[in-house]
């Protein structure tokens, strides 16, 4: 060992202090959703509705739960992409609920779209988008800010990660402000419009979750403090 | 020898509690190990960049000591952030390669202010002065070192008998404080 190296060893050992350990990744993931289900509780009660009512569905229950699902699931794969050690098979996990949720709007668009014969005017309703934004826009900083407190070994997969269970809590949060919402609308405003954000945010995963906001954000300090 | 795993997870567990003993038993067991496996992953490398890269691994395994989890295997831990460190490295290498170009050295600079936007310009050196005197050692020292006597960071780290990241950890921290503490006044 160089005489450089040992140094660097007793600077890193004087500087430890004790750490809180990282909860395992489904409690951190319980804590995300605590945060941000009562954030999304407000949106629901200060932003304007169309109908106080939520639609008595099975398709509309099932497409809340799978989005739902989509969020939670995400969320923990997100967190353990942080541990060191842990399996990139994780990543898959979200897949299943994530074409649940897909299908269920699909499959309600393309029944709406062979009882009438067209689409919707999408362009009239874009308000979703900014309401989708607004209620993803806490869960997403406080994921983000969590995720930080781990290792950034793969940035752009856990970006997307976060990004996915990002977007599946806003838009199970959105729909029961926009309740009765088309299935088409859903799917343009709800799903493809949040999907086209979480993958640019996907690209600049690196610049989200890397080792250089690790190291700044660290407290325990090496040299220099 | 190879420590065992068992080991070096008890170390860090005593470690997470802030016992300095064991962490610097444990840096020290691993600083091997993950010279080991640097240099089988990456046999070109010189013996210097093996050793920026060991301190890499050891100082990001400082930063996210917290994610360890006790009841889990710590070898795979440890691996994990290696090759991790590994491949930045390499990374960073091929851009440095691709982007930097032996230059002569220039001694003709321009000399109107728009082209040497300082911070003396704004600032009293006796403030400057004052800003340096509040940092911390380190911090100091690395500003000194690099951007006063003009050394580079090998030559900083050899006269300071740190490490190259860590030289650059405190020269970024010294320069951020003496913006926020210039700025302040």
């Amino acid at each position: 060992m160089t005489r450089n190296t040992t140094q660097f060893i007793r600077e890193l050992a004087q500087a430890a202090t004790p750490v809180r350990r990282l909860p395992a990744p489904w409690l951190r993931a319980s804590l995300w959703c605590s945060l941000a289900l009562p954030y999304l509780a407000l949106v629901w009660l200060l932003w304007p509705k169309a109908h106080a009512s939520i639609p008595a569905t099975g398709s509309f229950a099932l497409e809340q739960v799978a989005a739902l699902a989509t969020a939670v699931i995400a969320a923990i794969a997100a967190f353990a992409t942080v541990i060191p050690g842990s399996s990139k098979k994780i990543a898959l996990a979200p897949v299943v609920p994530l074409a649940v949720w897909i299908a269920t709007v699909a499959t309600r668009c393309a029944h709406e779209w062979s009882g009438v014969g067209h689409l919707p005017p999408l362009l009239v309703h874009c308000a979703c988008l900014p309401a989708t934004l607004v209620a993803g826009g806490l869960p997403a900083i406080v994921i983000v800010a969590m995720l930080r407190r781990g290792a950034p070994l793969m940035p752009h997969l856990t970006t997307a990660l976060a990004a996915l269970a990002t977007a599946g809590i806003a838009n199970f949060g959105i729909r029961f402000v926009h309740a009765f919402d088309s299935g088409a609308v859903v799917l343009v405003w709800h799903l493809l419009a949040v999907f086209g954000i979480a993958l640019v945010l996907t690209a600049l995963g690196d610049r989200i979750v890397s080792w250089r906001h690790t190291l700044a954000a660290s407290t325990a300090s090496t040299v220099g403090r | 020898m190879r420590p065992n795993d068992s080991r070096l997870a008890d170390l860090m567990r005593a470690a997470q509690t802030g016992d300095r003993i064991s962490y610097e038993e444990l840096l020290g067991a691993i600083a091997p190990l993950v010279r080991r496996v640097i240099r089988r992953q990456q046999p070109f490398l010189s013996a210097e960049a093996v050793e920026d890269v060991v301190q890499d691994v050891l100082m990001s395994v400082h930063v996210v000591r917290a994610s360890y989890d006790p009841g889990r295997p710590f070898t795979p831990w440890l691996l994990a952030i290696t090759r991790n460190r590994l491949v930045d490295h390499a990374r960073r290498s091929a851009r440095v390669a691709a982007h930097e170009m032996v230059v002569d050295d220039l001694d003709v600079t321009f000399s109107s202010d728009a082209a040497n936007p300082s911070m003396e310009a704004d600032h009293d050196p006796e403030e400057l002065r004052h800003a340096m005197a509040s940092l911390p050692a380190g911090q100091r020292q690395a500003i000194e070192l690099l951007k006063l006597q003009g050394l580079s960071l090998k030559e900083a780290a050899v006269a300071s008998g740190t490490s190259v990241g860590a030289l650059k950890v405190a020269s970024h921290r010294g320069m951020t404080a003496l913006k926020r503490l210039l700025n302040k006044t």
